[in-house]
């Protein structure tokens, strides 16, 4: 290359560049940080069991652009070790365990109660079964319970993170993913306070 | 595969910014582009055994984007969806613009004209400073490929933009 040359590519890299720089100062969008963001300790949080993940995943196909790659990121580096109980009427389902599957059980999204789990919604499929929203530093998903007991999982996308830490979302917050799956699924309005406590005392049967 | 992902999803969090640039470099609308930067983080984090540490991070994400604009062109030409380039007006505030910005418009319309060959070598030398070097490894063609492309592709931004540079 000519040094007179070398100048002129100095000069379109000037002209380039000036260009194209504004996308710099923008501030980058919650989707990509959430995709890099460090998924937390398992233990700590998510223990999903896998049981048939490729049928599983046959049968979730209907994850959004971005649930789907953070979730099967998620069940990769998440999965938990615990098998389920053989014998359960969930085989080839993802199913909530430990925290996540307490919470479901327990917890009220009307009385949210600071632990590493927040429920922020509970309603009524239109097949008839119970379905509550969940979020974790890490995840956030739906599950519905079947007629065993088990909390299956319809939905789980990794969480964009709260700023200052907290773990509590608004259900507004939860991934797109989670409110399509939750929008999909309910048959009328979400449960109030008292419908959602009846429910819990009954074993969400 | 690198010894500690955390350490890579790190580097590719550092790198988003450019990212997005070399996305408006190829793509022809902001929402384009974007997308693109999210489909090559997660072919990037599916892919974390091609990577070789020590090599540059930047190139394997930048070709990861560039693959995946070709096979976006494909489907679309699939779906005989035709493509229409998307109006620079945003760029302009409802004040006059400035002659730098309106200098800045006139380079990306006369960009988004060019072919996608000329336009991801004008996006690697130009744009994101890469020697002729490091775009040929990055694109996985000779140099002299790229040579050739960028004369082409700044001829044509010359007939486009006149008094070029």
């Amino acid at each position: 290359m000519s040094p007179e040359d070398d100048e002129m590519l100095k000069t379109e890299r000037r002209r380039m560049a000036a260009a194209f720089d504004d996308v710099l100062r923008e501030p980058v969008p919650d989707r990509f940080k959430a995709l890099l963001a460090e998924p937390a300790p398992a233990a700590e949080v998510v223990n999903l069991v896998d049981l048939g993940a490729v049928r599983a995943r046959r049968g979730m196909n209907t994850w959004a652009a971005w649930g789907g790659m953070a979730a099967t990121l998620l069940l990769g580096t998440l999965i938990g070790t615990r098998m389920a109980p053989s014998g359960g009427d969930n085989s080839g389902q993802l199913v909530a365990t430990g925290a996540i599957a307490q919470a479901l059980d327990r917890q009220l999204a009307s009385a949210p109660g600071g632990g590493p789990v927040a429920v922020q919604l509970s309603f009524k499929a239109k097949d008839g079964r119970f379905c509550r929203s969940f979020s974790t530093a890490a995840s956030a998903g739906l599950a519905c319970r079947e007629a065993g007991g088990a909390w299956a999982l319809q939905q789980v996308a990794a969480a964009a993170p709260v700023a200052g830490g907290g773990m509590r979302q608004a259900a507004s917050s939860l991934p797109p993913s989670v409110l399509a799956a939750v929008d999909g699924l309910m048959a009328g309005e979400a449960l109030n306070a008292e419908q959602e406590k009846a429910a819990r005392d009954a074993g969400w049967r | 595969m690198p010894e500690n992902l955390s350490e890579l999803r790190q580097e590719i969090a550092s790198l988003l910014p450019r990212l997005r640039r070399f996305g408006r470099t190829l793509a022809h609308s902001r929402e384009d582009a974007d997308d693109l930067v999210q489909v090559a983080i997660e072919k990037a984090l599916t892919r974390t055994d091609q990577w070789t540490p020590g090599t540059r991070l930047d190139s394997w994400m930048f070709r990861i984007m560039q693959n995946a604009w070709i096979d976006e062109l494909r489907a679309r030409e699939r779906r005989g969806q035709t493509f229409v380039a998307q109006e620079e007006g945003e760029h302009v505030g409802d004040g006059a613009a400035t002659g730098s910005q309106l200098d800045a418009i006139l380079v990306r319309k006369a960009v988004a004209k060019l072919s996608d060959e000329h336009r991801t070598v004008v996006g690697l030398v130009l744009v994101e400073g890469q020697s002729y070097q490091e775009a040929a490894e990055t694109l996985g063609v000779p140099v002299g490929t790229v040579t050739s492309r960028l004369a082409r592709a700044r001829e044509a931004l010359q007939e486009l933009l006149g008094e070029w540079p």
